[in-house]
């Protein structure tokens, strides 16, 4: 069986089930728990479409990267419409859609498939985000994306008359055998990056956030902060260390957006007051800290933060979004004291709060232990000062969140959350705590993460 | 299953956390009696096994976890375990009080759990994650007593201790190579030397308390439940004591020696600091009303005490310090103790609103009594042994400025802790509270432990002090010369047990005197000279509110500086956050376009910018 | 041992009957500076006599049981006090921060006693007891480690005075100076005297501390006033008067400083508490550091 079936079948599906509407969100299920099974069945390595040879031809990538990434952002796709299934109805085509094209996004080799795939995900979302009501935000992020499409194909072309080819193994062979400096290259993947920033919530180019996340429900929520952006985290890494090459300037610039935006996601969530948008504030900091690392060329643990990152914000935003919709009302005041009637909620959110802050015995704390020691490793202590100093901002807005949510003086509204939503949250806290004591699995991963970028193209 | 391991004491007690958990969702109080039970079981096995040298320290279940008995950490955990153990007894009668019983049982556990991991580990990474372990579980303790604002300042002010550690403990890592705490510690140096320290010492004053990251200590120690703030003040603060050990003695000296007075210029700022805390924290607590919060600003004062101590690092300084962890450990918890006994029935520890209270309970008052009087260093109980030895140390550096604090320190202690002596024991009897009886026997017997403790600590030192001249001379300097009953310092030697003897014959000769002579006859407390005035309200006739008022009338206009501070670094943090927020996040596309064009343009073009 | 104890308790006896029988003295010698006549000289111990003689009223338990513990402190307080070079009960034992402590507990003892009596007076006459203690220690405190650092280490009163008796050097009130009337400032504190007798202050607080007290319970709180004085002008005798080699010296030097105390006194009106602390913590505070460093650090000592 060839990975080709990951995002053929939901296309193929998305068709079908322009023609039963009823039976769509049926067939979505399905498609979605197929993707996840087969994925033990397929074979590493490279898939050529249709014949045509790399380079010049597109290829899909199966590594060890693109395997774990599929893995869990399958699993995760899976959790969301199990989690939101009632508002999975209306927009059941347009998730078969958005689910080829993560799948897609994960496993191309080639950069303009790239462009291909982040538009019909991209369009995907700017639908999904629909079922929010907020038309002027679907609006703004629909412009903004195209921007930044744009400016991802405005780069790409440049590289390509550069260059000469799109493939992303290729380039890189081409770039390092044909000499050419880094400071020419600077600019096409400044553009490359600015495109790719958009989607990833990089400051500044990601006003869409706070209009799509903030007003989110609970299958826009959890699908664009924790699927979507995981995906293109890890695609952003495959580019970031396989083909891009930095210049010092480049580097500087970069560097300093991340970094303020590092610090600016943080402040921001800590002057917020409503749940969803400090939330939404934090998965920017943490979206920057992300790249920041890949950058640095940190790629294993980078991925395991990307990992921790879905799985919590997952956890976080169902609740968050779940609960704002049941009470109308995501003030933080407002909300006092709800987890001490519904205390397993509160329990998984608790600790998938804890793991984002950083505290032991969770999966937090063991991927930002070993990113420090590699960053230490580096001697970089600006890096190292920032992401602490930033983190003791974080665990302040999110143990005042904490406090405020299980403990009230009168009475707590009532809210009463499905049988769903209580066991997926649970289940995924628990794998949390899992992997926050037994680090062994996360080091054996970090390994062959690490090894797929030894071997092949790099910096 | 080796009992004497560290790994399954450990193992055994998380276990047990859990079991506490479940029990006490059944029946609240029976899973408070589990934290007893376990507490015990962790002292008794930690001392015992401990100080016969039969601690195993193999670990077969735990991944990553090493463990290591030292002299110091031994030290310190059995003091702590013994402050829990104590503190355990009084769970079950203040369990019905909180909001989530069970979670607080279970809590209470983890937190000792902490506690065994940072003690007795040779790894910084084993005990930075306990650490951590020990603030999450105590700071969850925190908002089930009156109030919860304070657990985000006790959160944000220990993660500044707590990042600075590990900080510090990454800058060591990157000179000697490990995590290991010995290599560590000798061979870090040059710049990144300098930066240890003070981030250790930022890590010290954290946890202890002392200025400027004190604003913590009186709130949480005010709006935590009774027993935990003993726990807290007993024990937890302790934490604090240990890295202190760790960045002031452990570490060689990183700047210039000042010749006058032979001491490092970093130490030297140090122990400034630290004098700095006990005149603030002394003249703090004797204009509080409130008396948990008034002994929460003595513990900050006796941080001082401890750092001062330190940074002087000779022999008897680190004895003194080290004993003075002791001592104040089992006063302080004792002290709190007994105002929780009081605070039981009458739901107040507000000195203002109380009064009498030793006609009540008097055993209560006698706990009290002794626990103050080893605060106050006075003899012969075990504060003054250890302020004696810290006096011993200053004097003999002749550090005059740093002498103003220390002796300002324990002359204002008799100060501060004779307010809730006259205010809430002593003075008139409120007809509200008349009917009530003594705390139960089993609140009882903590309390009386722990004075026969301070009571031994004062009389027969020298046991204690032996053990710690092992820890002394491990750290590298002179043990204290000691006799199976004297204490020799630098310029004097004294006698504690001739000295409680003869305060006995003292006593008893005064006793002689006073029974030769007639009886005299018992008359209530509202009988009192009121130069002819006829009163019927005991309140009036109380003196507790503004105790000290002449002297807070100084120095009033001062004491909101640091909150003042605090607040604003908080508004500035959030007012960052708001021009952010303003400068990013509108709905219109123009404004990330921009953004855009800007940056690409710094790519093309910045060069001629700088 | 019990010959310690005993030479100790003679030393509190002495004390006792020397400071009363200096006080009636000095109330003659006050009298006479006022130009009255003055009681006898033996007035003093009429009183006390006649106070344990009588029968009073005791407000409960911790009112007797805070009196004996501070008779009881004090005496043991005074049984470690060196008398001359000879007369000393527990040699090697005097150490200076022993007896600040001791009397501490002394006081404590009263002021729970005054305290228990349900007076408020009473414990306001306590709290300025203790703010007024707060003021004068610490230069008094700071004055003294600089005398034991220029005697090369040791803080036993015999041993220091010992150390002013050595030819050559002088008593530390002309070796120091600044520290010298610092110390004197403190002396008047430590013991009450007027301008600093604002914790009794008879006519604003009826006594303070002493309100309830009458009959044995005042009796024992006037024996212990008496060897408290005497402790206190023991212990500056032996800090800044070179101590006393015979029998006679010492009495001729109490005698000196206590009377030259009491004339001063007479002459002052009475501070309010609070201008008590501050006036201690401006010059003297600041004489008692000067002197530490010049002594200390610039070693100019005369």
């Amino acid at each position: 069986m060839s990975a080709v079936l990951l995002i053929a079948v939901p296309l193929l599906a998305a068709f079908i089930s322009i023609l039963n509407k009823k039976l769509a969100p049926v067939l979505l299920l399905l498609v979605s728990l197929f993707n996840i099974v087969s994925i033990f069945f397929y074979s590493l390595g490279t898939i050529t479409i249709g014949g045509f040879e790399a380079p010049y031809g597109i290829s899909l990538v199966l590594d060890n990267y693109s395997l774990i990434g599929l893995i869990v952002i399958n699993i995760a796709f899976f959790l969301v419409l199990l989690i939101s299934y009632e508002k999975v109805k209306k927009v059941a085509t347009v998730l078969l859609v958005a689910l080829a094209g993560l799948n897609g996004l994960l496993l191309t080799g080639d950069l303009f498939n790239l462009f291909v795939f982040i538009e019909v995900s991209g369009i995907a979302a700017y639908l999904i985000s629909t079922t929010n009501k907020k038309y002027v935000a679907t609006f703004n992020y629909l412009v903004i994306g195209t921007v930044g499409s744009s400016f991802y194909l405005l780069g790409l072309i440049i590289l390509y008359a550069m260059v000469g080819t799109l493939n992303m193994s290729d380039m890189a062979l081409r770039i390092s055998s044909e000499g050419i400096s880094a400071a020419n290259l600077s600019l096409p993947f400044l553009f490359m990056f600015i495109g790719l920033g958009v989607e990833a919530k990089l400051l500044p180019f990601n006003s869409w956030v706070k209009g799509i996340l903030g007003n989110s429900n609970k299958l826009v929520g959890p699908m664009i902060a924790s699927v979507y952006a995981g995906t293109i985290s890890l695609v952003f890494g495959r580019i970031l260390t396989s083909v891009f090459v930095v210049s010092d300037r480049l580097g500087l610039i970069l560097t300093v957006i991340l970094l303020v935006g590092i610090v600016a996601g943080e402040t921001m969530a800590f002057a917020s007051t409503k749940l969803r948008e400090i939330l939404l504030y934090s998965s920017i900091a943490q979206a920057s800290l992300v790249i920041i690392l890949f950058l640095e060329g940190i790629t294993g643990w980078a991925v395991m933060m990307v990992i921790a990152n879905v799985i919590s914000k997952l956890v976080l935003f169902a609740i968050a979004s779940y609960t704002s919709d049941e009470l109308k009302t995501d003030e933080v005041d407002n909300l006092k004291g709800i987890f001490s009637k519904n205390k397993i909620i509160g329990v998984a959110f608790t600790i998938a709060s804890l793991s984002v802050s950083g505290l032991p015995l969770f999966m937090g704390f063991v991927v930002k232990m070993n990113v420090l020691t590699s960053i230490f490793d580096g001697e970089d202590y600006l890096l190292a000062a920032v992401i602490l100093l930033t983190s003791i901002v974080e665990g302040v807005y999110f143990v005042r969140v904490l406090i405020k949510l299980w403990y009230n003086k009168e009475d707590a509204k009532t809210i009463n959350y499905n049988f769903v939503i209580k066991y997926i949250v649970s289940v995924l806290a628990v794998l949390l705590i899992v992997f926050g004591t037994y680090t062994t699995v996360l080091n054996d991963q970090v390994e062959t993460v690490n090894e797929v970028f030894e071997i092949g193209g790099n910096e | 299953m080796n009992f004497a391991s560290i790994e399954m004491i450990l193992m055994i007690t998380l276990a047990s956390g859990v079991l506490a958990y479940l029990i006490g969702k059944l029946n609240a109080k029976l899973g408070s009696i589990v934290t007893i039970l376990v507490s015990m079981y962790v002292t008794i096995a930690v001392i015992y096994f401990g100080y016969n040298g039969e601690l195993v320290i193999t670990t077969e279940y735990l991944p990553l976890v090493t463990f290591k008995v030292t002299n110091i950490g031994l030290f310190f955990a059995s003091t702590v375990t013994f402050v829990f153990a104590m503190v355990s007894f009084f769970n079950p009668f203040f369990i019905d009080k909180y909001k989530f019983k069970a979670l607080y049982s279970m809590l209470y556990i983890f937190s000792l759990v902490g506690i065994l991991g940072v003690f007795f580990t040779d790894n910084f990474m084993t005990l930075f994650v306990f650490f951590e372990f020990t603030v999450w579980s105590s700071m969850f303790l925190i908002p089930m007593g009156k109030s919860t604002k304070s657990t985000t300042l006790y959160f944000a002010m220990s993660t500044i201790g707590s990042f600075a550690l590990l900080y510090a403990i990454f800058l060591m890592r990157s000179q000697s190579g490990s995590f290991d705490i010995d290599q560590g510690l000798a061979m870090v140096s040059g710049a990144k030397a300098t930066w240890t320290y003070i981030l250790l010492s930022v890590a010290a004053f954290a946890k202890l308390g002392a200025f400027p990251l004190h604003l913590w200590l009186p709130k949480v120690l005010g709006d935590a439940p009774d027993p935990v703030t003993a726990v807290f003040s007993g024990g937890l603060e302790k934490l604090g004591a240990f890295v202190a050990v760790m960045g002031l003695v452990r570490l060689a000296p990183v700047s210039f020696n000042i010749g006058a007075i032979d001491m490092d210029f970093a130490r030297y700022v140090i122990a400034f600091i630290g004098s700095i805390t006990i005149i603030i924290g002394t003249l703090m607590a004797i204009r509080q009303d409130d008396a948990k919060k008034l002994l929460a600003y003595s513990s900050m004062s006796n941080g001082g005490y401890i750092i001062v101590a330190l940074t002087i690092g000779n022999g008897i300084a680190i004895s003194g310090a080290l004993y003075h962890v002791l001592a104040h450990a089992i006063a302080s918890a004792a002290a709190f103790l007994a105002i929780a006994a009081v605070a039981r029935k009458t739901n107040t520890t507000k000195m203002s609103e109380l009064g009498g209270m030793i006609h009540n309970m008097p055993i209560t008052y006698m706990v009290y009594l002794i626990a103050i009087i080893s605060m106050a260093g006075i003899p012969p109980m075990g504060g003054f042994i250890s302020k004696w030895m810290i006096f011993q140390a200053v004097i003999n550096k002749g550090l005059p400025i740093i002498a103003i604090g220390v002796f300002f320190g324990s002359i204002g202690s008799f100060l501060y802790v004779f307010r809730p002596l006259a205010a809430l024991f002593l003075g008139q009897q409120l007809p509200e509270y008349k009917h009530l009886k003594e705390a139960p026997f089993f609140m009882v017997l903590p309390m009386i432990i722990l004075s026969g403790l301070i009571i031994y600590t004062g009389v027969l030192p020298n046991y204690i002090l032996g053990k710690i001249n092992e820890i002394v001379v491990d750290l590298g300097a002179t043990a204290v010369t000691i006799t199976e009953y004297t204490i020799t310092g630098f310029n004097g030697t004294i006698h504690p047990a001739l000295i409680s003897g003869m305060f006995g014959v003292g006593v008893f000769v005064a006793f002689l005197i006073f029974i030769t002579f007639k009886k005299s006859k018992k008359v209530t407390l509202m009988d009192t000279y009121t130069a002819g005035e006829f009163i019927y309200t005991e309140e009036l006739l109380h003196y507790s509110v503004d105790f000290y008022a002449p002297l807070e009338r100084l120095y009033e206009k001062y004491i909101h500086i640091m909150e003042k501070t605090y607040d604003s670094i908080r508004n500035k943090i959030a007012e960052v956050g708001h021009f952010f927020k303003y400068y990013f996040f509108t709905n219109k596309p123009e404004v990330s376009v921009f953004w855009i064009v800007i940056i690409v343009s710094l790519l093309l073009w910045g060069e001629s910018l700088w | 041992m019990v010959v310690n104890i005993l030479v100790g308790l003679g030393v509190a006896l002495f004390g006792f009957v020397l400071q009363t029988a200096m006080g009636g003295i000095n109330r003659k010698i006050v009298a006479r500076v006022q130009k009255r006549i003055g009681p006898k000289w033996y007035q003093e111990f009429i009183d006390i006599f006649k106070l344990f003689s009588k029968r009073s009223v005791s407000h409960g338990w911790i009112f007797d049981f805070g009196v004996i513990m501070a008779l009881g402190g004090i005496i043991a307080t005074a049984m470690f006090m060196p008398v001359t070079a000879n007369i000393i009960a527990f040699e090697g034992y005097d150490n200076f921060f022993i007896f600040v402590y001791l009397l501490a507990v002394g006081m404590l003892g009263m002021a729970m006693s005054a305290s228990g009596s349900g007076n408020p007076l009473a414990s306001i006459g306590v709290m300025r007891a203790l703010t007024t203690m707060l003021a004068y220690e610490v230069p008094f405190m700071i004055v003294v480690m600089t005398i034991i650092k220029l005697t090369g280490g040791t803080s036993s009163v015999s041993e220091i005075a010992a150390f002013q008796q050595i030819a050559g050097n002088n008593w530390f009130i002309i070796a120091l100076p600044l520290g010298g009337i610092v110390a004197i400032i403190s002396l008047m504190g430590m013991l009450g005297k007027k301008p600093f007798e604002t914790y009794i202050a008879p006519a604003e607080i009826a006594s303070g501390p002493m309100v309830e007290y009458g009959g044995k319970q005042l009796g024992m709180l006037f024996v212990m006033h008496e060897i408290t004085v005497f402790i206190e002008v023991s212990l500056f005798i032996h800090l800044f008067l070179g101590g006393a080699a015979t029998l006679g010296v010492y009495l001729l030097k109490y005698f000196l400083v206590y009377t030259a105390l009491n004339l001063i006194s007479s002459v002052y009106a009475r501070f309010k508490i609070d201008q008590v602390v501050v006036f201690f913590y401006k010059w003297p505070l600041f004489m008692a550091v000067t002197q530490a460093i010049i002594a200390i650090y610039l070693g100019w000592v005369i």
